[in-house]
């Protein structure tokens, strides 16, 4: 075996663009089977298993001192794949994240929250009460990791270095997730374990290890001899030495051994099962995943059935390695798995209808991911796991569309299924057939909210600006995360801190004070009525940003230093070039790096304030500084005047010149600013990140009155591009115009546009088609991401109503599709007040 | 007066309007209307001058406006509903300068209808939404009320559109005398043209006005002009949905050369704007949109005739 690295384009050129051949009945509705499987996933209580809680504190405190951090992690996976419960359900796909239908794990070394004495834990369905039993062992095993987990080490340093508090920013709405919601995160190449299967990346890494110096010459720091200066200091990063590629190895190799033993666990309860069985149709297909599991995820799939099961062991794997939202997302899943599709169809051993009910199987596995939160967390951070899966795109090799038959067959599958999750998303370019798109369509009536589409241009630039690589690396773009782009299998995954972009308003305002609180925070620039003009007072906002997006690129750099500590050694294995560099992707191995930076959320909020700041003070002069300062201190209470013109200012969203360049400066100088310093590693591919999630209502919730008119406590506008309810009066067309202006979606890393139909828009075909050349509008003109909530506000209000009758019923809340009874009160209330554009 | 100087009462402009024609459209309302029909679902076009429409749902009956409007237009009504609502004389604001109450309210309950704009004005509007047009096909609609009360206005916006290479529509009653009308075709791409009942004494009552200058305006299209003509019907139940009224039209398109027709079903989305403007809605209550049934027997009527009969405007 060849330690070369494979660039896995399709071997024999095949005829590019594919002829599409499908066999499946349009009106087609989820199987008897699928449905009752369906029903029994969704109905699971969440729980919490404890049990790697008390495996991951057994290892630590045993081996912390004699090995290295990638073997402990190998050590706790090769012990969970061993003790862990296993057990054969209704679904043909074999393995359970957890010890429960639905359960989820601490992660203790990332944060504190549940150390202390919580009795309730939130996974993406539900809340967990923990027992006294589990309680005990909690506590227990919490001794340990005091002072041990991230949180606990992050913020007495930043404390000592800039005085900040890190859960203060956090409770006054500055930002989120400085040092919580983190971790490597893994995007793994799928079709490593698909094609090659895992004994052949063991092969590879003992073709690595053979030429590993273990004698310990360790390679000499690049900047050793200088003078250190501000740039070195910031980008020297030590390199590997071979002892640690050693342990590296060894620790993919435990963790590999450790998944495929969990495989064959599986195949042996289904031999069992089969041998047991009567009934010659079940007892036919417990043979069937008995063979399944004995083959993958070691050998190469030879099968469709067998490409899933691989894939999703590799998923569960990953996951109980580390869960988090966005995690191990299935990337261009249908381009991993089509080769085994066509061979399964031309050798007449599956039908597109059993394809189909078998993908629906594969989503119910992934709805089944999930992650543990504290209950506070919960309710920003919402349903979300964020599976992205991505349909379209080019075909690497050719560069022309690499759409097939699997696509097609997984837009099926949804909207037979309905799940919330895989996320459906579309890598569009030009080249996708109008077949293609119109079956899009036809999922988004269904009100699903998916598919999303993202921009391959525009994804590809972006890389290109930053990294260099071979044209089929680049073409490969796939949408991870919310609504990020990213090379699959070859990228390592960083992303920092949120950030408030309303809140500088509110500090300058006060002079650098949280107003409810009163407290001051940072540096106080001085009384907001010095400023006499326009630029003066842009000026003085503009402090604000340079020194609060600085203090949070600080913190994450911080915190991805100590990321390094808490490697993940099976994701690194599978993907590129972790093994032949001897590098886990934390220590940079990967051979891209997506570098997802500081993610603003209220850019559309701040660019309101800003054109009503310059109306109304500046250039009507109708409001003085002086009014304008005791209006937002008081909350407007006394002073509705002053919010009546506040809330008529010009505003984002109607093609006016007036609000959109104002947001579109901010915006250039936010890029600006926080481009000054690299990441974690020294490297300068970070970008910042615009999408809000559900931050937006966290941070509103938190942040005082703005002069956009919006009072304190109230829901900051969704996404980063989408109007805020009710101000986008000049409908879609020219609500597009604006978002094309406000910010440049090749500098920043995502851009988050949201945009709700009604579902008349999109009757009949020429509904569709007016809707898709709205679309390739948006995109032609430079748009990275669009995606549409088609629901009737009729629909929602009765689901407010009678909770139980509209269980089924999802939306797209910024990014994601949740199930809308699973959203708190307020977000509902904010999707439904969503202007419905009706036309 | 010179062409730049021109303006329209414009009371909305829509991006994105998908029943209007080809495409992707931009659909430019204009106020003042010869017609009433019973069922207008744009009362607010109907007058010519500018006037503000009252959202009572959006009002929190605080009656600060009474004082704001300095023309005595707005009084307040303790005995409307229990809890009192603002009643606002029409009359007094059509001629109405500043229209203070739409700034004025805090709850934006009023709304402007009617904004004077010029060619140059609307122009640029068109000229942004143009990608969208060249994408999808489509172009300007121009509709109303019936927007060949302005026809100056609109043969001006006609004639920079077509150089600018957008394509035209109009949406019209086609009650207008017939040179008005013809020196605004010669710009025109497309006529909507509306056909409501072919028997005068009916359409009268429906109305307000006789069929015979539309009817005789639509022959002349065909006869003198290369505008492409789409017929619409509104479909009203109990006012012209009969198989007989239908047959009779058909008839009529076949002996003038007509060969595309639109069924337009009744809704009565319009009606809060009646309330909104201190109308009364003047359709019988209880009338609801015609079932599908009701309208693809009518579509049959058309098909029988060997006409392209469509449901709805997007197509
Ligand atoms: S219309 Fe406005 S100002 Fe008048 S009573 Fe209603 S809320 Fe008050
Ligand atoms: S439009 Fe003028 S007259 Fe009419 S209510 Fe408003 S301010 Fe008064």
């Amino acid at each position: 075996m060849s330690t070369q690295v494979s660039q896995h384009a399709p071997k024999a050129p095949e005829q590019m663009p594919r002829k599409i051949k499908l066999n499946f009945d349009p009106n087609g509705k989820m199987s008897d089977r699928f449905k009752k499987e369906k029903e029994k996933l969704f109905a699971a209580p969440a729980r919490l298993d404890v049990q790697k809680l008390q495996i991951e504190t057994d290892v630590y405190s045993k081996w912390a001192a004699s090995k290295s951090y990638s073997e402990i992690k190998a050590m706790i996976f090769d012990r969970l794949s061993r003790e862990k419960k296993v057990w054969l359900d209704g679904n043909p796909i074999c393995g359970h994240l957890t010890n429960f239908i639905y359960g989820g794990y601490i992660q203790p070394w990332r944060d504190s929250y549940w150390i202390e004495d919580d009795k309730e834990f939130a996974l993406q369905r539900g809340v967990h009460k923990t027992t006294e039993e589990e309680r005990k062992i909690i506590q227990e095993c919490g001794k340990f990791w005091i002072g041990q987990n991230m949180q606990d080490r992050v913020r007495p340093i930043v404390k000592a270095k800039y005085g900040l508090d890190v859960q203060k920013l956090v409770d006054i709405g500055l930002g989120l997730n400085f040092d919580d919601d983190m971790g490597g995160m893994v995007v793994p190449c799928h079709r490593t374990v698909i094609e090659r299967g895992l004994e052949d990346v063991l092969r590879q890494i003992a073709c690595v290890k053979s030429k590993c110096k273990v004698y310990g010459v360790q390679a000499p720091d690049p900047t050793a001899g200088q003078v250190p200066n501000e740039n070195t200091i910031l980008t020297s990063v030590s390199p590997t030495s071979d002892y640690k590629k050693w342990h590296f190895l060894c620790a993919c190799e435990v963790s590999i051994k450790a998944l495929i033993h969990q495989a064959e666990r599986y195949a042996a309860l289904a031999r069992e099962a089969a041998a047991s069985e009567k009934d010659p149709c079940k007892k036919a297909e417990y043979e069937e995943m008995a063979d399944r599991c004995s083959w993958v995820p070691a050998k190469p799939a030879r099968t469709f059935k067998e490409a899933l099961q691989a894939q999703w062991f590799i998923t569960m794997g990953d996951w109980q390695n580390q869960c988090m939202t966005v995690h191990h997302a299935p990337m261009r899943f249908p381009q991993y798995v089509y080769a085994n599709y066509k061979k399964d169809i031309e050798e007449g051993r599956i039908t597109d209808e059993e394809a189909i009910e078998f993908l629906q199987f594969w989503f119910l596995k992934v709805n089944t991911q999930n992650f543990v939160m504290n209950p506070e967390l919960a309710i920003w951070q919402q349903s979300r796991i964020a599976q992205q899966l991505t349909l379209g795109g080019l075909d690497p090799a050719t560069g022309e569309d690499g759409t097939c038959e699997v696509d097609y067959l997984i837009l099926e599958a949804q909207r037979r299924a309905q799940c919330p999750e895989p996320l459906l998303s579309v890598m569009y370019h030009n080249k996708l057939s109008p077949k293609f798109l119109m079956e899009c369509v036809k999922l988004i009536r269904t009100g699903i909210g998916q598919p999303s589409f993202h921009s391959q241009e525009v994804s590809m630039k972006r890389r290109l600006l930053h990294e260099e690589g071979p044209i089929e690396d680049i073409r490969d773009q796939a949408v991870a995360g919310c609504v990020q782009s990213i090379i699959g299998g070859k990228t390592d995954g960083t992303w920092e801190a949120r950030f408030n972009m309303t809140k500088m308003m509110e500090f300058f305002f006060s002079n650098g004070r949280d107003i409810k609180t009163g407290v001051a925070y940072g540096p106080a620039y001085g009384d907001p009525c010095e400023c006499k003009t326009w630029e003066e007072c842009y000026d003085r906002l503009y402090k604000y940003y340079e020194y609060w997006i600085d203090i949070c690129r600080d913190i994450s750099t911080l915190e991805w230093n100590m990321e390094r500590d808490h490697p993940t050694p099976l994701g690194s294995a599978v993907t590129y070039d972790c093994v032949e560099r001897g590098m886990d992707m934390v220590d940079g191995g990967a051979r891209y790096n997506w570098g997802d930076g500081v993610c603003l959320a209220g850019s559309v909020d701040a660019t309101n304030c800003l054109a009503a700041m310059k109306k109304l003070i500046f250039d009507d002069k109708s409001v003085s500084m002086e009014k304008m300062v005791a209006a937002i201190t008081a909350n407007f209470v006394g002073y509705e005047d002053v919010q009546n013109l506040c809330k008529k200012a010009p505003k984002y969203g109607n093609d006016d010149p007036f609000a959109d360049e104002l947001g579109r400066r901010l915006m250039r100088d936010y890029a600006e600013i926080h481009n000054r310093k690299p990441d974690y590693m020294g490297r300068w591919t970070i970008t910042p990140s615009a999408y809000s999630v559900t931050a937006h209502w966290a941070f509103g919730k938190k942040t005082w009155a703005t002069p956009d008119g919006r009072k304190a406590g109230e829901c900051m506008t969704d996404a980063t591009l989408s109007a805020t309810p009710g101000t986008d009066v000049k409908g879609p067309t020219a609500l597009i115009r604006s978002a094309l202006k406000l910010i440049d979606p090749v500098v920043y890393g995502s851009t988050h546009f949201n945009v709700k139909f009604h579902p008349t828009a999109l009757e009949g075909e020429a509904g569709a088609q007016k809707f898709l050349q709205l679309v390739k509008t948006y995109f032609d003109g430079g748009g990275y991401q669009i995606q549409f909530n088609c629901v009737t506000q009729e629909t929602l209000r009765a689901a407010q109503k009678d909770p139980d009758s509209y269980r089924d019923l999802i939306v797209r809340v910024a990014g994601f599709s949740a199930y809308f009874i699973t959203l708190c009160p307020e977000v509902q209330d904010e999707i439904v007040s969503r202007t419905c554009q009706t036309w | 007066m010179g062409t730049n100087e021109l303006t329209g009462m414009v009371f909305n402009i829509q991006g994105y309007s998908v029943q209007d024609g080809p495409g992707i459209r931009t659909t430019v309302f204009l106020k003042g209307c010869p017609l009433r029909c019973l069922w207008c679902s744009n009362p607010e076009s109907q007058t010519t001058p500018k006037d503000v429409l009252y959202i009572r749902a959006k009002c929190v009956k605080c009656h600060r406006c009474v004082n704001i409007c300095k023309n005595g237009a707005i009084s307040y009504n303790p005995d409307l509903e229990p809890e009192g609502y603002v009643t606002v004389n029409h009359e007094i604001c059509a001629t109405c300068k500043d229209h203070v109450c739409v700034q004025g309210c805090y709850e934006s309950a009023y709304e402007d209808v009617g904004t004077p704009m010029t060619v140059d004005q609307v122009m640029e509007i068109l000229e942004a939404d143009q990608p969208f047009f060249v994408q999808s096909g489509g172009g300007v609609t121009v509709s109303g009320g019936e927007p060949l009360l302005s026809h100056e206005f609109l043969r001006e916006l006609f004639k920079r559109c077509k150089q600018s290479y957008i394509h035209t529509a109009i949406e019209t009653t086609g009650y207008a005398p017939w040179d008005n009308f013809k020196s605004v075709l010669e710009y025109t791409d497309l006529a909507l043209f509306d056909v409501k009942h072919m028997d005068p004494v009916i359409h009268k009552q429906l109305t307000g006005v006789s069929n015979e200058l539309i009817h005789s305006n639509l022959e002349k299209v065909f006869a003198e002009t290369k505008t492409q003509v789409v017929i619409r019907i509104p479909v009203i139940p109990g006012g012209n949905d009969t198989v007989e009224n239908m047959q009779a039209t058909a008839k009529f398109m076949k002996k003038i050369g007509a060969r595309e027709v639109d069924l337009m079903p009744y809704h009565r989305m319009g009606m809060g704007k009646y309330a909104g403007l201190g109308r009364e809605y003047p359709m019988p209550p209880g009338v609801e949109t015609p079932p599908a049934e009701k309208i693809n027997e009518l579509k049959a009527v058309f098909e029988s005739n060997g006409i392209v009969c469509h449901i709805g405007g997007n197509h």
